[in-house]
């Protein structure tokens, strides 16, 4: 299946924010090597390119790291992992509000709601 | 960044009716580039020129830095835009005959392709549906490991999930450094993997950019681009 | 890279080629048989048949032509034209092959028709011809051509063999240029009637031959009479006629027959060589798909 993306945001930014969704829910484990760039394109139908680009980026996070030869692993750094979730999951409830706020909803009702 | 497609002032005729004006660019390797435009601006007539079926005589186009001839032929590797061989022709027959053409036909990749798909080589191309024959012709295309790929619409006539099919094809076949030009009326399928768009009016080139620049910029998707200029 | 084209050309025709010449053995057996038939019963059924037959081997040439020529048409200037004029040779290439493939099957075939003449042979008349030059090549493999059948007759039966050649290249090569030109003339002005441009071309192109060739002996023919003298050779438009040529008796008519052959040759191998040259620089100069 290719990955449900937004044309109107950039790609990458969205690859980015999946892969780490991805690494975060446990889909790739900590220290499990990840698909390759051409794999990773041709799964999510995008421009291999872009794919090359989002995979420098997690690597830059930190995220993801490459051996030369081996391919790029997950980090094995925990902590780095629980605190991807945290700044996730704070990101996703700050877009919750956003929308509840936009319904006429404020952030008590929207807790009550929960 | 080394160009692989230079292509400077490119005019066509046909009779007294300009088909193509005028048209400068360029495409660097590695890229994935789309050529959009309504019907008659333009874009068969470039790819035809591009790969040597029309002849060139105003302008210049250059490939890897040889003038389109028979060393960029062996460089190109091109799909029409409507299947091209004739339907007494078995499968088989086609891979032999990309096999003796082309030295960098990669027979054995296109054979698992064609299993994968449940396509048998023994199969006649007259007796395949549309979607499978131009399946066919991707696949037969995509397995040449070519520095320049050039689909004129690969997807005509083909349902969404045949299209799918074709775009991994194309994703996963494609060798590195390569680039591939590819001209469709489906933008919104095709936008996620493109590189760069260029947009064709009345023979003109109007637009040519990056299309992840183009949603950083203005937030605008490729499709949103597209409705503004031709709308 | 060109070998390649011939190699595959030759894979995709070789059934073909295959077929006509079963086919030309075929009718060769039969003929022989009611030829035989004929000889020995003086049977009219018999005789009209060897006729029937011969005129079914002359037409399987015809028919060669047609097809390899059609294959020219079809390979390149409908859509399979877009992959195969994108194969990494110059387009000239594509002429070249078909033009040589096309010509090499006509001559094996024309060869099967004159061994199937040939062994019917004996009298003078159209087919004893055939029948003479195949003693006359059996002579000059062993050995004592000259003493035994004299020069005469040998350069007379070389000269008409060399001008039936030429007269079946230029013949395939005027299908192919008729094919390429009219190609051109459609594609220049845009005209959709493409059988219809091809059919005009095609026609004015074979009659344009022969019209150069009455041209050339009508030319001879007034010389010879403005100047009151009997030029070697050279005979009166009046008589201009196949079985004129054809005719076997080299005491009496050897020179004229080598003379005519050369005109053959020169008419008939000029306009096929200008007309391959005319196909050969639209194939890489003009040929738009």
């Amino acid at each position: 299946m290719p990955w449900n993306l937004d044309s109107d945001r950039p790609i990458f930014m969205q690859i980015v924010e999946r892969m780490e969704s991805d690494i975060v829910s446990g889909k790739y484990a900590p220290g499990e090597k990840i698909p390759s760039v051409r794999e990773l394109a041709v799964e999510a139908a995008v421009n291999p390119n872009t794919m090359q680009k989002a995979c420098a980026e997690l690597e830059r996070i930190g995220l993801v790291y490459s051996q030369r030869t081996n391919g790029r692993f997950v980090t094995e750094d925990r902590k780095l992992i629980d605190r991807t979730r945290k700044e996730l999951a704070k990101s996703t409830a700050k877009e919750f509000l956003k929308k509840m706020k936009e319904l006429g909803i404020d952030r008590d009702e929207a807790i009550e709601l929960l | 960044m080394t160009m692989l497609l230079e292509c400077k002032d490119l005019n066509h005729k046909y009779g007294k009716k300009t088909a193509l004006e005028d048209i400068s660019f360029c495409v660097e390797s590695g890229k994935i580039i789309g050529i959009f435009g309504p019907n008659g601006c333009g874009k068969t007539t470039l790819i035809k020129k591009i790969v040597g079926l029309l002849q060139n005589e105003n302008g210049s186009i250059l490939i890897d830095g040889e003038p389109v001839g028979e060393k960029t032929k062996a460089m190109v590797s091109y799909s029409p835009d409507r299947p091209a061989f004739k339907g007494d022709r078995k499968v088989s027959d086609l891979l032999d005959f990309y096999e003796l053409m082309y030295d960098d036909f990669d027979r054995v990749s296109a054979e698992s392709a064609f299993a994968e798909l449940g396509i048998k080589t023994d199969d006649h191309i007259g007796k395949m549906s549309k979607g499978t024959g131009e399946k066919v012709q991707i696949i037969l295309v995509m397995s040449r490991k070519a520095k320049l790929y050039v689909l004129d619409e690969p997807f005509s006539g083909i349902d969404p999930v045949a299209r799918e099919t074709v775009i991994k094809i194309m994703l996963k076949n494609m060798s590195e450094d390569a680039s591939l030009i590819l001209s469709t009326h489906h933008i919104q399928e095709t936008e996620q993997i493109l590189d760069e768009a260029i947009f064709l009016k009345d023979g003109k080139l109007i637009f040519h950019k990056s299309v992840e620049e183009l949603r950083e910029e203005s937030s605008h998707s490729l499709n949103e681009a597209y409705l503004e200029v031709f709308r | 890279m060109k070998n390649k084209l011939m190699k595959q050309e030759i894979r995709e025709t070789r059934k073909l080629i295959v077929y006509i010449l079963a086919y030309m053995a075929v009718l060769s057996a039969l003929t022989m048989l009611t030829a035989g038939v004929a000889e020995s019963r003086h049977s009219t059924t018999a005789s009209d048949l060897t006729v029937i037959f011969m005129l079914c081997s002359v037409m399987g040439v015809v028919v060669i032509a047609i097809v390899m020529a059609g294959r020219f048409y079809s390979l390149l200037f409908t859509d399979e034209g877009l992959i195969r004029l994108t194969l990494p040779v110059k387009n000239r290439a594509h002429l070249q092959t078909n033009v040589i493939l096309g010509i090499s099957v006509l001559y094996l075939a024309a060869i099967l028709l004159c061994a199937m003449f040939g062994i019917m042979e004996r009298d003078d008349t159209f087919f004893g011809l055939f029948g003479s030059y195949y003693e006359i090549y059996k002579e000059y493999y062993s050995g004592i051509m000259f003493e035994h059948v004299g020069l005469k007759a040998f350069l007379t039966a070389f000269g008409i063999t060399i001008s039936v050649a030429t007269v079946i290249a230029n013949y395939y090569i005027t299908f192919v240029f008729a094919l390429t030109l009219s190609r051109r003339i459609i594609s220049k002005r845009g005209i959709m009637q493409k059988q219809g441009v091809i059919f005009i071309v095609g026609i004015l192109l074979f009659n344009f031959q022969l019209l150069a060739l009455w041209a050339v002996t009508g030319l001879a023919d007034r010389i010879e009479r403005a100047l009151d003298v009997d030029l070697p050779g050279v005979v009166s438009v009046e008589s201009f006629s196949f079985i004129d040529m054809l005719r076997y008796d080299p005491e009496a008519y050897w020179l004229k027959d080598i003379f005519f052959s050369l005109l053959f040759i020169a008419v008939y191998g000029i306009t096929a060589i200008l007309m391959y040259r005319f196909s050969r620089n639209i194939m890489d100069r003009k040929l738009e798909v």
